[in-house]
């Protein structure tokens, strides 16, 4: 039962979020508090998870689907996806209470985000392709809904259309290598499907493969994929933009690696096509994201790069099994979440508070908000990987990972140091402008934002800082899921 | 107080002082303010003088805690005769350049004044330090702690407010692709041998791939001298020196070149082993001697005495550069001198260049000339610089001149030293015709108006920097005694 209690709290809580706050005359209220509630229960048990698996008790809970078995199993990898996306769901729940006073329908929107996040705690402990592809799903509905919630506006519809077409045509992807793979093996758990798979034919194997890494690709929004991503995330609300950069493309992303996991033989191949969409995926979001002008389209497309980086430090490691591409690839999730988020919340502040998307029209900000152009400029600096902050630290394990790789992983390396210049390119243009001696007259006449709003900018600020100062608050956590990713694959 | 703590205070002092400048100056007036940052200054030198004065006991102090576990990175710092005089030149000029940027700034309306000491006392922790870092990644981590607020006061305090933002991305951009060339160079000694500790590399590089190393120090020497302005590479350092508030420059011109020569001759004689340097030590002093003759001339042909004091910047880097790449004994224990000298000659041309334009309200040579009338102390003081740095014997940089082209000559390349030598003609030339310019003849354009006073701290800091100059010149057994101390540690 132990296995199920995150899930049960957190799809409980929606239920609960939703009657309540539908019923009650203040919606947000009610929904923020509560929502902020379960997730603070649900990472309360999911500690309990993580010490029983520290003491080396296996957490898990057998599922029949369709006479096949299957389990919700926890491992290290599993908490820490759903730590991060825990932490920060809380920090977007709590910042949505005043950000979102002015929406409609604010019931729906703390049980949707319930639901997304329970939805990637729940793949993430999955062990089967059944109940990754169901959660996958959940997570997939909840987001189109989020994404086009402000539906009175036909921007936010039409990104959402674009959002769902795109996807769906990624989940059947899914769904048919799922099929392939079902056909080939009989099997549906993904650790019985690892030994069946080692005497299967190889083409439809292959075919499987290729169907999967598209299909999650989309999702994760891998370059030539990646297109539904800049609309997205920039007509979605600031938080739930947070949510979807922060960490439901990193899930994505996390799903296809947990299936590739299980597909040995062919593990140095996977690694090799990953390693080149990396490249392609972080150039091609770095160039694109140099000539946005929109705050949070640049900041989407900025998404798209950094997906390159950890993307490359996991196909490093897939490829050569070097441990310091899984760490700096899994680490970067983590710490992505961290600036991402930040630099979202920080974005929807301002276009919140002072009414315009420009980065133009932003002239001036820290004369009028010091705290939140201060917070904004460390998000900018860390994902632009300079230290002391946290985006340098995991970003120069996976720069270490290609130079340990030897060979080919110089220019890999170098591909990756390289990128995180040519982004200084567009992130110090926002810092000077949001610095700038002149005071645009959209800043002047800004409202004052509320200190609700701005407490998980601090505390996701603090976070920042404190990830890259001392690293090791993180490190210990990813370093004990790449110790879970060598038990699964069975090499020392 | 026992040495750790004694170092700690070294190290934390700035660090502390930044933060604390930062979070609760922000209602008091700036002379307060800028007194508050002299204080965390001289502190910061005077427990630097206290750690040096033990060191004829104790020779060498290592600190190692543990930081980063999972990757066996450690806080490591050490503390021998080169850190001490480094550290101790560098917190003294900064000392003595916040007593004049608060005669500066002090008819200056709307200035920031905690956000710009805070930033140079940060500064003033990152270059600490840079000096104390016996880890590689340590070192990369402060080099970059050291940039960030430089590149936030030539951005947010410029002079040229039109062109600040732009400026300082060159600025910023110039020397990241420097520090990271410094990243890129570690991470592959790391990944070669498996250790960051700077104390043992030597001997474990001694063994390794020769062509690896090699690399590894083309790249630290390329990315060291884009610091140092060599001349293919010295586009960035007109503009951001002469864009930035004077005090500032003051600081960065004088005390950060120290960061990148201390980095040169750390890795060229306790990193890497003798090998791996001396294939690329005849185009360094190629290119060294090529500075120094263009820094001169374009010197020369300046009409702003702000870009011409810059311009001579990369000069008598060029000097320094020498000195290093004559790999002799006198020739390095001159570069180590020269940089003391440096640190204290620019520093007090620069605050010249600041005290004539806050007087005349200008920097054009065509404008200015016969302030000896009305500024006699600057006058001397600037005299005094000027005559120093073209290495005229009674003044500090006559023995550290001297001292390089004596190393020059034990190398083969009697050419290039010959050259050096006729350099030092051009660099007289240019310093006179300063002197000249601004100091003696008529008062041209700017006749009818007089020149205002300075205020007193200024001239007093420019009272302290010439007299000092003048004793080294006189009497340079103590200081020049601490150099070849160094210099012998290190083994050249």
């Amino acid at each position: 039962m132990t296995a199920l209690m995150p899930l049960f709290i957190l799809f409980g809580g929606a239920f609960a979020v939703y009657i309540v706050s539908r019923l009650s005359r203040s919606k947000a209220f009610w929904g923020s508090l509560l929502s902020g509630a379960a997730i603070i229960a649900a990472l309360y048990s999911l500690l309990r998870i993580m010490s029983a698996l520290i003491n080396e008790q296996a957490v898990y809970y057998p599922l029949n689907v369709l006479a096949y078995t299957a389990t919700l199993r926890f491992d290290f990898l599993s908490v820490l996806l759903s730590i991060t996306v825990l932490i920060l769901g809380l920090m977007v729940a709590v910042f949505s209470y005043k950000y979102m006073d002015e929406d409609l329908s604010q019931d729906k929107y703390y049980a949707l985000l319930l639901i997304m996040i329970g939805a990637i705690v729940g793949l993430s402990a999955s062990k089967d392709l059944f109940n990754i592809w169901v959660f996958f799903e959940l997570m997939c509905v909840s987001s189109y809904i989020l994404v086009s919630f402000r539906k009175e506006r036909w921007e936010p519809l039409e990104a959402g259309f674009k959002y769902i077409i795109m996807s769906a045509a990624g989940s059947m992807m899914v769904l048919l290598g799922i099929s392939l793979v079902f056909g080939m093996t009989g099997n549906l758990d993904l650790a019985a499907i690892k030994h069946s798979l080692i005497a299967a034919p190889q083409l439809p194997l292959i075919g499987s493969l290729v169907l999967f890494i598209c299909g999650f690709a989309v999702k994760a929004a891998i370059v030539p994929f990646h297109t539904w991503l800049p609309d997205a995330h920039s007509e979605a609300p600031s938080g739930i933009s947070a949510m979807l950069s922060g960490i439901v493309i990193e899930a994505g992303l996390f799903a296809m690696i947990r299936v590739m996991l299980y597909m040995t033989a062919l593990r140095a191949d996977i690694g090799m096509v990953l390693i080149i969409l990396s490249v392609v995926t972080m150039t091609t979001g770095n160039l694109m994201a140099l000539a946005q002008t929109k705050i949070k389209r640049m900041l989407a497309y900025s998404s798209v790069a950094q997906m390159g980086y950890i993307l490359m430090g996991i196909g490093i490691g897939f490829k050569l099994f070097i441990p310091d591409g899984f760490l700096g690839g899994f680490f970067h999730i983590v710490t992505h979440a961290g600036m991402k988020g930040l630099a979202f919340l920080a974005a929807g502040i301002v276009i919140h508070y002072v009414g315009t998307t420009e980065i133009a029209e932003m002239k001036g900000l820290a004369k009028k908000m010091p705290t939140l152009a201060f917070s904004f400029a460390i998000a900018a600096f860390a994902l632009a990987g300079v230290p002391p902050l946290s985006g340098f630290m995991s970003k120069w394990l996976i720069y270490k990972a290609g130079i340990d790789a030897g060979g080919w992983g110089f220019a890999l390396a170098a591909a990756a140091i390289f990128n995180s210049v040519l982004s200084l390119g567009y992130y110090l243009p926002v810092v000077n402008t949001i610095y700038s001696s002149e005071v645009s007259g959209k800043v002047v006449s800004a409202r004052r934002p509320p200190w609700q709003v701005m407490v998980p900018v601090a505390v996701l600020t603090l976070s920042v800082i404190a990830l890259g100062v001392f690293p090791d608050l993180g490190l210990g956590f990813v370093g004990l899921a790449v110790k879970n990713i060598y038990w699964i694959v069975g090499v020392q | 107080m026992g040495v750790l703590e004694n170092f700690l205070l070294i190290l934390l002092t700035p660090l502390l002082g930044a933060a604390f400048l930062f979070l609760f100056t922000g209602k008091l007036g700036k002379n307060a303010v800028g007194i508050t940052a002299f204080g965390l200054a001289a502190a910061a030198f005077l427990a630097s003088l206290g750690l040096a004065l033990r060191l004829p006991v104790i020779k060498t102090i290592s600190i190692i805690a543990p930081w980063i576990n999972v990757l066996g990175v450690t806080f490591s710092f050490y503390y021998d005769t080169l850190t001490a005089v480094s550290i101790l030149i560098s917190t003294f000029i900064t000392a003595v350049a916040l007593i004049y940027a608060v005669g500066y700034f002090r008819d200056r309306q709307d200035f920031n004044a905690s956000g710009f000491y805070s930033l140079i006392m940060l500064f003033l922790a990152g270059i600490i330090g840079v000096f104390v870092s016996s880890n590689l990644i340590l070192f990369y981590f402060f080099w970059e702690l050291m940039l960030l607020p430089t590149f936030a006061i030539v951005a947010y305090f410029g002079e040229n407010r039109a062109r600040s933002g732009v400026l300082a991305i060159k600025y910023f951009i110039f020397t990241h692709i420097g520090a990271v060339l410094i990243l890129f160079a570690s991470l592959l000694i790391y990944a070669m041998t498996g250790t960051a500790d700077m104390s043992v590399l030597k001997a474990v590089l001694g063994v390794s791939d020769p062509f690896m190393v090699k690399a590894a120090s083309v790249m630290l020497i390329l990315g060291f001298g884009i610091k140092l302005a060599v001349v293919p590479f010295h586009s960035w350092l007109p503009d951001t020196y002469e864009n930035a508030p004077t005090p500032a420059t003051v600081i960065m011109a004088s005390v950060m070149m120290n960061a990148s020569i201390y980095g040169l001759v750390r890795f060229f004689f306790t990193v890497l082993p003798r090998e791996a340097v001396t294939p690329f030590i005849l185009p360094v002093m190629v290119f060294a001697v090529i500075s120094q003759f263009y820094g001169a001339i374009l010197a020369l042909v300046q009409k702003n005495i702000k870009r011409m004091i810059a311009y001579s910047s990369i000069s008598q880097m060029g000097y320094v550069l020498f000195g290093i790449g004559t790999l002799t004994y006198l020739g390095v224990s001159g570069a180590v001198f020269h940089m003391v000298n440096h640190t204290i000659i620019k520093a007090l041309l620069f605050m010249t260049v600041g005290a004539v334009y806050l007087s005349s309200k200008s920097y054009d040579t065509d404008e200015l000339g016969g302030l000896t009338a009305y500024l006699p102390l600057v006058a001397l003081t600037g005299t005094v610089g000027a005559l120093a740095v073209s290495g005229i014997p009674l003044f500090g940089a006559f023995q550290s001149e001297w001292l390089i082209f004596a190393g020059g000559f034990r190398t083969p390349y009697t050419v290039l030293s010959v050259l050096a030598v006729a350099g030092a003609l051009f660099t007289a030339a240019y310093a006179l015709k300063f002197v000249a310019d601004v100091f003696f003849g008529a008062r041209k354009n700017i006749g009818s108006r007089s020149a205002a006073p300075v205020p007193r701290a200024m001239v007093f800091s420019m009272s302290v920097l010439a007299s000092f100059t003048l004793l080294i010149g006189i009497y340079p057994w103590f200081f020049s005694k601490a150099v070849h101390i160094a210099v012998r540690m290190l083994g050249v």
